[in-house]
């Protein structure tokens, strides 16, 4: 590692801190209300069920083995909060993070130091996805705990496997948003662009034919709960896809007058 | 691809080299093709009115902005294939206030520590003491001045071949600025430094500058060593008693004659006693040297076009 490269950790790892604080907190308290709340979600689905004037189709769209600890957890936090929570990190962390250097005023002062303007954006990348990765694992691990304390039940390896998917996605989504930065110099515009841009992308989950091919459905690793299957192929496309999003920032900002 | 440096002829060795250098944004031309030669070791000072372009060009020459057309050499190095070289060496203190926020002089020093190989742990500190800065205060509640200040330290303290300083002193009390002057003096004296400083403060470059570039409309109109110009810029008021010597104009020495009934101001060239001496046998009412300030040069070269910079 550089010197230079030393540098911009410092300082990237100083200034995100508070950022992954916050999503870190978030994180654990969702992951701590989910086996909490699984009585009360299974005492009301339970009524449902045995409600009698409720109409049979409508029954037969509230799956039983819903009620299962293990389906319960899975659908609630890889397949809900957890993805949901870490595409809003990465917008964040993405639209913010070239666009925030230019709101704040620092860019000619980063961009007048030696250091490559690829660099800039690599060390960027690494440490907020470290950010979203760590953010997301404390998260799983308050879900386990809380799970083991109020349930004795202990989550699967699979459940902790599940969280590679999620943040293949997440960096995908990142990826979105670093090129968006690289363009729109204020962050709050970058961010709203940067999430019009990833919307657009969850089109694909609302056709049956396509949803293979959604990065959101991707993300919530069914084959990896269903079968135990890694999604192997998918992540690799996700990861890939990210990888030249970011070359694609790091070639844009390159280019870039820092006026 | 970098390009080399083309000889320079009759030069000595050369800190910055610009040819043509152009940076247009649309339809408008901020720097017009200029070429600039600043020698190694010299201090100058680049003045011009605002949109003048002077920014512009200490962007290009660190590598903020990329030129649209023509090239420069920074210390031997293309600014635009070599610019992390060039940075390494340069020294730079934008016009706007850059810092990170957040960063407290400690922190600034730990970060540019790792970047320059060259870093002074000991001059930084000085500088802070001499400006009386704390380290442990953060960017965000430090004044303008004591920011400006900062920036300076950090610039210094990376001990650089060239320092770029783009109105380096605006918004510092006056005695702000004599420290702050004070330290980049230190810097030419103690490190052999080049120093190429923008600045509407004509008397400040008039007091640290040897050379002085005057900038307008993109291109520099005049560029060259502030004593030869102000020697150039010479003139004598005479107001004879009489009539004046009808061949005036042709007397060796007089460049230009501008008459206003007896009251006459030459502008002279060469030795000036000799042709006070050659005045005084008319026996004028008044023979003097009105010598030029960086100021009348700045109004002079901009003609009635000239606004204040």
């Amino acid at each position: 590692m550089t010197a230079a490269v030393r540098a911009l950790l410092f300082k990237e790892i100083r200034e995100g801190r508070w950022k992954f604080a916050i999503a870190a907190m978030v994180l654990v308290a969702v992951g701590v209300s989910v086996p909490l709340s699984y009585e009360l979600f299974g005492g009301v689905l339970g009524e449902l069920l045995k409600e009698t004037r409720l109409p049979q189709f409508l029954k037969e769209l509230l799956p039983p083995d819903l009620l299962q600890m293990d389906t319960y957890l899975w659908s609630n936090w890889h397949a809900k909060n957890l993805y949901q929570a870490v595409v809003i990190v990465a917008i964040i962390f993405g639209s913010t993070a070239v666009a925030g250097e230019f709101s704040r005023g620092s860019a000619q002062y980063l961009f007048s130091r030696p250091v490559a303007r690829r660099s800039v954006v690599l060390t960027k990348t690494g440490v907020d996805l470290l950010w979203l990765a760590s953010a997301a694992l404390l998260g799983t691990i308050a879900l386990d705990i809380t799970s083991r304390l109020a349930h004795g039940y202990a989550v699967p390896w699979t459940f902790y496997a599940g969280l590679v998917p999620i943040l293949a996605g997440g960096t995908f989504v990142y990826g979105l948003a670093l090129v968006v930065s690289t363009r729109i110099d204020d962050p709050v515009k970058a961010g709203v662009s940067a999430a019009a841009i990833a919307a657009l992308f969850s089109i694909p989950s609302y056709v049956p034919a396509w949803r293979s091919v959604s990065v959101y459905v991707q993300m919530t690793g069914r084959a990896l709960f269903r079968d135990g299957a890694f999604p192997w192929l998918p992540v690799l496309v996700m990861v890939a896809l990210a990888a030249g999003l970011v070359a694609a920032a790091a070639a844009r900002l390159e280019k870039r007058d820092i006026a | 691809m970098a390009d080399r440096q083309p000889p320079l002829e009759g030069a000595t060795e050369a800190a910055i080299v610009c040819q043509g250098l152009t940076k247009r944004y649309g339809a408008t031309v901020a720097v017009d093709g200029i070429d600039w030669i600043v020698p190694k070791g010299s201090v100058t000072g680049l003045v011009g009115p605002n949109g003048a372009g002077k920014s512009t060009t200490l962007k290009m020459l660190i590598g903020l902005v990329r030129p649209t057309a023509g090239r420069a050499w920074v210390l031997g190095r293309d600014v635009t294939a070599e610019s992390l070289d060039v940075r390494v060496r340069t020294g730079y203190m934008p016009e706007e206030d850059s810092l990170l926020r957040w960063m407290t002089a400690e922190d600034a020093l730990a970060f540019s520590r790792l970047l320059y190989p060259t870093w002074s742990d000991a001059l930084f500190r000085e500088t802070l003491d001499l400006f009386g800065l704390s380290p442990k205060v953060p960017v965000s509640k430090m004044s303008k001045g004591m920011r400006r200040q900062l920036a300076l330290a950090l610039a210094v303290a990376q001990r650089p071949e060239l320092l770029l300083l783009d109105e380096p002193t605006s918004g510092l009390d006056p005695e702000r600025r004599r420290d702050f002057l004070n330290v980049i003096l230190k810097s030419v004296a103690r490190e052999g430094v080049t120093v190429v400083m923008s600045s509407h403060q004509l008397h400040e470059v008039e007091r640290v500058a040897d050379r002085v570039a005057f900038m307008r409309a993109g291109r520099i109109v005049l560029e060259s060593d502030l004593d030869a110009l102000k020697e150039a810029a010479r003139r004598i008021r005479v107001v004879f008693q009489g009539e004046p010597p009808p061949d005036l104009a042709q007397w060796e020495g007089v460049v230009r004659v501008e008459a206003d009934g007896r009251s006459h101001v030459l502008q002279v060239s060469g030795d000036v006693d000799a042709l006070i001496a050659r005045l005084k046998a008319y026996n004028p009412f008044v023979v003097e040297v009105v010598e030029h300030n960086l100021e009348d040069l700045y109004f002079e070269t901009g003609g009635k076009g000239g606004t204040r910079p």
